[in-house]
């Protein structure tokens, strides 16, 4: 009988492990990590669907795995108590960009360039001087309750879980198992070893703002407002190769002022939390199959700042793959 | 632009009679416009119960909104509009009561419906929904537009005014003005902000009351207003309560809750939006919409006093009070100067 183990209990792990389990109640799947939520990357994030920071990942995979999980998050907003917000947001540039149309534009709701009128007014709304930007319909989740709501899942159907730091792909706890979907976030730098995985750090204030109801991405700045459903979001940064989990202050300022520079009415909204996280960057995302010792290892990382936008489609990618293993290895069963 | 009315130095004796959000943005206005003021507020009711407060207060005018002219219809909104942006980019905003919002209007019937010529020009987004938007509130609708503009939420609005317009030096009477007379010899000049009170204290029967009722839920996740063939709306609030409604009754006087019409604005706001089934009530709220065509801002002379109307917004108080608090304030100003002239 098949054994799984899912390494690691982010949003792409638990995905994973959902996806699987579901479809294969009678094969056996474990998720093993050290961490579960709400202390995963995920949980600390922005909750926005928007493909950030994947690197030189192809613009058809982005589509295909964006337009698969955008789709899945639309399902649970219309469900209702998961915590989702449907609302618009603008991706503004104060320098002039010839800006393209996006692979996943006919994917997700309202889509648009944004024309002269509309710049004109978020700039005296904003008091910046935007040039170009764009604007669509997207969904920011509140990421502990999506963590949790697929954990239900996956216990739900019998998933196991077990806390354990794996050291090293060969680790002695993946003896029993045939195959490893390796999940590992940021941790794949060192398992994998994959030096090609790097943390890129960005630091967020949350703080409660009931009445911003747009997205804000400056992009040329760097800040963004990002609201939920239980507070809202400021960020950011993206320091590529900081490991840094500790709170800067330049970084707190930068976050702050450049905000309520956009915002004016969140100088005086209340700070609940300030956050570091790590998010594993990569060249690309690295999803693909790996013979290796009589294993099948099956990769599932660096998403960098896009693991709430691609994690389902990736799930999903993941999920052929092993539908592919099981049929081949029943085809060699049937042989013998 | 401050102004000096009197040539003798000495302020006018201005009142303003209504404490909701016409009352309220025509004494802000005077402030503003006045080098001297010596305002009084009389209301008898304020904050939760005036019509003001039930209102969500999105800027969507209904379509037959009407001043005295189309030019001062579109003015009136115009200013409005301006007039809340100035504040809207202030760190005052939500005190204020004040916050963007982006809305989807759907239609089974036609797409006239979701349409809405006096604010596509001014709004910054104003289209038509594509075929994959049509599906947001689930199967049926035929017919849509999506636009952006600014709700103003008059349970935060009307404190943060008060607490200004004291602080320069206005002064507030709780007191129910039955005529006009009662005000002769305190007042150089009045503004009548009574709302549906003017049908009264004015005997004006062009004023029909049309009786609003909404439900209040907590739903933080709301983020987007959704209307449904116009009657059905569903718009967010500054503090994650949103407003559902509604229902339109002609020359209805009824303030009491009817439970007929709250499970009808439950099921059909359920219906755009299933989600809400789930969501909890936090109150059920009536409000009279002080309903005139046109609305009335004009100046007269009642019993002897310099009176400027400013009353008959119907639905649209909340949002167009600036723009028409504006050329109130500008009426008053023309009165009192006329009166100083004639003492020369």
């Amino acid at each position: 009988m098949t054994k799984v183990a899912v390494l690691g209990a982010g949003i792409n792990g638990l995905a994973c492990a959902v996806r699987v389990k579901e479809k294969y109640p009678n094969i056996h799947v474990v998720i093993i990590a050290s961490e579960f939520t709400p202390n995963t990357t995920g949980d600390g994030s922005g909750g926005f669907w928007y493909p950030y920071l994947c690197g030189i990942t192809s613009q058809d995979l982005l589509c295909k795995w964006g337009s698969e999980t955008y789709k899945y998050l639309y399902g649970l907003w219309r469900e209702g108590g998961h915590d989702l917000c449907l609302l618009p947001m603008f991706e503004l540039y104060r320098e002039k960009r010839e800006l393209v149309t996006h692979s996943w534009a006919k994917d997700v709701l309202g889509y648009r360039i944004l024309d002269e009128k509309q710049l004109s007014y978020l700039s005296g709304l904003y008091s910046v001087k935007y040039v170009s930007g764009r604007t669509f319909t997207s969904f920011i989740a509140y990421p502990p309750t999506i963590l949790a709501h697929l954990h239900r899942r996956f216990e739900a159907a019998n998933g196991q879980t077990l806390q354990y730091r794996i050291n090293s792909l060969d680790d002695k706890k993946l003896d029993d198992y045939d195959v490893v979907i390796n999940c590992l976030g940021l941790g794949a730098r060192e398992v994998v070893p994959d030096d090609k995985v790097v943390p890129i750090r960005g630091q967020i204030s949350r703080v409660i703002a009931p009445w911003v109801t747009n997205a804000v991405m400056d992009e040329d700045s760097g800040n963004y407002i990002l609201p939920n459903v239980h507070n809202c979001v400021l960020g950011g940064t993206h320091q590529t190769n900081d490991f840094n989990r500790s709170i800067v202050g330049e970084d707190t300022d930068f976050v702050l002022n450049g905000c309520s520079q956009l915002i004016p009415g969140l100088k005086n909204a209340e700070l609940i939390t300030q956050w570091a996280g790590l998010r594993p960057g990569r060249e690309s995302v690295r999803l693909e199959a790996e013979q290796r010792d009589g294993k099948l290892y099956i990769h599932n990382y660096g998403h960098g700042g896009s693991g709430l936008t691609l994690f389902w489609g990736c799930a999903a990618d993941v999920l052929e793959i092993f539908d592919k293993h099981l049929t081949e290895g029943r085809k060699q069963n049937a042989k013998l | 632009m401050v102004t000096d009315i009197n040539m003798d130095n000495s302020s006018p004796r201005i009142a303003v009679i209504g404490a909701g959000v016409i009352g309220m943005t025509v004494a802000k206005i005077l402030q503003q416009e006045l080098r001297n003021t010596n305002i009084t507020i009389i209301a008898n009711e304020f904050l939760e119960d005036t019509v003001s407060c039930v209102a969500a207060g999105i800027f969507r005018p209904g379509t037959s909104f009407k001043g005295p002219t189309k030019d001062i219809t579109k003015k009136w909104i115009n200013n409005s509009w301006y007039f809340w942006q100035d504040i809207l980019k202030t760190p005052e905003a939500p005190k204020a009561g004040l916050m963007s919002v982006s809305s989807y209007i759907f239609s089974k019937e036609n797409q006239f419906v979701t349409r809405n010529h006096l604010i596509e020009d001014l709004v910054p987004i104003y289209r038509t929904v594509e075929k994959d938007e049509l599906k947001l509130c689930g199967e049926g609708w035929k017919y849509g537009s999506y636009f952006s503009t600014i709700k103003i939420g008059c349970d935060r609005y009307l404190p943060w005014v008060e607490k200004s317009f004291i602080g320069k030096g206005g002064k507030i009477e709780i007191k129910k003005i039955d005529s006009f007379a009662s005000l002769r010899s305190k007042f150089d000049l009045v503004f009548n902000c009574t709302g549906m009170g003017a049908k009264v204290l004015c005997g004006d029967h062009d004023l029909v009351a049309l009786r609003g009722q909404v439900i209040k839920v907590k739903a933080p996740w709301l983020k987007m207003a959704f209307y449904g063939d116009y009657d059905t709306y569903i718009i967010p609030g500054i503090d994650g309560v949103a407003t559902l409604g509604g229902v339109r009754q002609y020359d209805s006087y009824n303030k009491e809750v009817c439970k007929y019409d709250s499970a009808a604005i439950l099921e059909r706001c359920c219906k755009l939006l299933p989600v809400l089934k789930k969501a909890e009530i936090v109150a059920h709220k009536v409000g009279l919409r002080p309903h005139r065509m046109p609305v009335r801002v004009e100046p007269e002379v009642m019993d002897g006093v310099k009176v400027v109307h400013c009353y008959g917004h119907g639905g649209y108080g909340v949002m167009c009070a600036p723009g028409t608090a504006m050329d109130a304030v500008k009426i008053g100003v023309d009165m009192l100067r006329s009166n100083a002239r004639s003492k020369m």
